[in-house]
């Protein structure tokens, strides 16, 4: 009998233990993360109140900080006052210029994770299939060429070939802008002109990882004997590669697929340097050069919260393309 | 004895092409890779800089020559550090198992939370952005992926009859653990710190390229593309070479990993 003729009752219960696993799962990860990124800042040598409030701060400035950081209090004790203050959405103040650090940090996140949303969106219906394909027609030219394609495509660095993206299509052939950006909110059309060039870089770079995978998740499967048995009782090719293999092939894809999510989060940084995007990684970046730490700080638990969501929904959403997880 | 793959002679030629640059640039180089001259800014390739000038009159090549062996000293450094630490972990946690091991999972679990990169973007912010701070940011970030490795590794072979063979001869753990635990965990690690080499290459020169790496004038391939990219339309090379370089070697360490994973990964057997 399949999973999808059984009674609504049966399946109910198993999802929703899955679902509540998962979710309690990731609580001592977020917790452990974010003690992570407490104890990394606390690690910088000097007084953290004298870090918090920058250079020009006054004596009284300080002390009052301390006494708000609770500096006099134990470690956990700290570690509780931050992670309340927090939980309230209070991530501090930028030593730069005072912005209140989460509005400043949510802002330019949205900006990257447009960026990275359709990159990876793109580059997952461009290489996905292209790696099922190679898989199926394994050891032929055309595995060959693809994975070759996807093997030089990983190996050149997101930077670099952002450079020369820009110097073919902005200098050589002005198609594309090449400086600044524009918002997709203020302007449609142009916004869309400045994001060209940094989805294809991303989708360019992510196609050959994604390829690679896709092929390889879609090999193991093919050796088994259902698969055998689905080709023996006469189905067409396109049916037990499509409807059989893909769909037990997809799961570690997509697993990857939120990993990538959440390393470009990260790694965003160069690209927004190439194509002056003010985005997070940029910010991050900046905010090491000036040395503001709670925007340091913000930045870090930001991605890193957002990477962990981003592997809980992906764990979520796994049972759609394999059931069997859920049993487990 | 299998014979040697396409993959592994292509990557272990462009490894070794890396790894004689970089042992030439210890000592020869065309030019002074330092040495300033304002009458060839800017110059394009030709019979005397093979590979032209930068925007303050330095030989490309000899630049991208010093560049391979910074690229190679700190990814050595980085993957050596990664490995010993990571090797070491793993070794204890999955040897004492028990408290000691849920201790050091969890703590190296919330570090894996952390996209590799962005964990080494807030080391860097607390040992400062120089080329020791990079070493030391990236062998931290890339110590909890081989402290898992090596934990698995560990945890099924200390099951296996040969380990309690030593142990019942009276070997004590210690001498259990280095001579019979890690020699079979070796392909593991080996496959592990092939990948690692690329990373720390890539994440180097992308942070040398954002300008938290290595400090100019001292050449890497990173910054030499940082440093070149307002110059790009006037001057092709300064954008294409450095990039060439970082990608090549990627491509050989990459294509040396797939053969050494193909070879030593035993999942991996039965598939080709």
């Amino acid at each position: 009998m399949t999973a999808d003729a059984s009674p609504a009752a049966n399946r109910g219960e198993p999802m929703l233990r899955f679902i509540l696993n998962r979710l309690v799962m990731a609580l001592p990860t977020i917790v452990l993360v974010s003690i992570t990124v407490f104890a990394l800042i606390r690690l910088i040598p000097g007084d953290p109140a004298a870090l918090m409030l920058g250079d020009m701060a006054q004596p009284d400035q300080i002390a009052a900080m301390r006494v708000e950081l609770g500096l006099d209090k134990s470690m956990p004790q700290q570690f509780l006052i931050w992670a309340g203050n927090v939980l309230h959405g209070d991530f501090g103040r930028s030593i730069v210029n005072d912005e209140a650090v989460l509005p400043l940090v949510v802002s330019r996140f949205l900006v990257s994770a447009e960026i990275v949303v359709v990159a990876v969106l793109l580059a997952s219906l461009i290489a996905v299939p292209a790696g099922v394909i190679a898989a199926w027609r394994q050891n032929s030219l055309t595995d060959l060429v693809l994975v070759g394609t996807a093997t030089v495509l990983l190996s050149i660095p997101t930077f670099w070939l952002g450079l020369l993206l820009l110097l073919f299509f902005g200098l050589k052939l002005g198609w594309l802008p090449v400086l600044g950006y524009v918002s997709i909110g203020d302007n449609v059309v142009g916004g869309l002109l400045y994001l060209v060039l940094p989805v294809m870089t991303l989708v360019i770079h992510e196609m050959g990882v994604l390829i690679r995978m896709a092929r390889a998740s879609t090999l193991e499967v093919l050796r088994l004997d259902y698969i055998t048995h689905a080709r023996a009782k006469g189905l067409s090719e396109s049916a037990v590669l499509w409807r059989h293999a893909f769909k037990n092939a997809f799961g570690p894809t997509w697993t990857m697929i939120g990993l990538i999510l959440g390393n470009l989060l990260g790694g965003i940084a160069v690209i927004e340097t190439v194509f002056t995007i003010p985005g997070l990684g940029r910010l991050m970046v900046d905010s090491i050069f000036a040395r503001d730490y709670p925007v340091i700080q913000g930045c870090l638990l930001f991605v890193s919260l957002s990477y962990v969501l981003v592997n809980l929904v992906v764990d979520l959403l796994y049972p759609l393309f394999d059931p069997r997880v859920v049993a487990e | 004895m299998k014979k040697v793959s396409l993959n592994g002679l292509i990557g272990g030629t462009l490894i070794a092409i890396l790894l004689i640059t970089a042992a030439i640039g210890l000592v020869w180089t065309p030019f002074d890779p330092m040495k300033l001259s304002f009458t060839a800014r800017l110059a394009a390739p030709s019979d005397a800089h093979l590979l032209g000038t930068d925007e303050f009159g330095r030989d490309v090549l000899s630049r991208l020559m010093i560049g391979a062996r910074a690229s190679v000293w700190i990814g050595v450094l980085t993957v050596g550090f990664a490995t010993i630490c990571g090797t070491l972990i793993g070794l204890v946690s999955g040897y004492a198992r028990g408290w000691v091991d849920g201790v050091i999972m969890a703590v190296n679990n919330a570090l894996l939370a952390f996209p590799g990169i962005l964990l080494a973007l807030g080391l860097l912010a607390v040992f400062g952005a120089n080329q020791y701070g990079i070493i030391f940011a990236l062998g931290i970030a890339y110590t909890p992926s081989m402290a898992r490795v090596v934990r698995g590794a560990v945890l099924s072979l200390r099951e296996r009859e040969f380990v309690e063979a030593s142990r019942v001869m009276g070997n004590g753990e210690l001498f259990t653990m280095f001579r019979h635990i890690l020699p079979n965990c070796l392909a593991p690690i080996t496959v592990l710190a092939t990948s690692m080499f690329g990373w720390a290459i890539l994440s180097e020169s992308a942070l040398s390229f954002l300008g938290l790496g290595v400090p100019p004038p001292a050449p890497t391939w990173g910054n030499m593309l940082a440093a070149g990219r307002p110059f790009i339309e006037q001057a092709v090379w300064l954008g294409l070479f450095p990039g060439l370089c970082i990608a090549l070697t990627l491509l050989g360490i990459n294509l040396l990993g797939d053969a050494l994973r193909d070879r030593l990964d035993p999942r991996m057997r039965g598939l080709k």
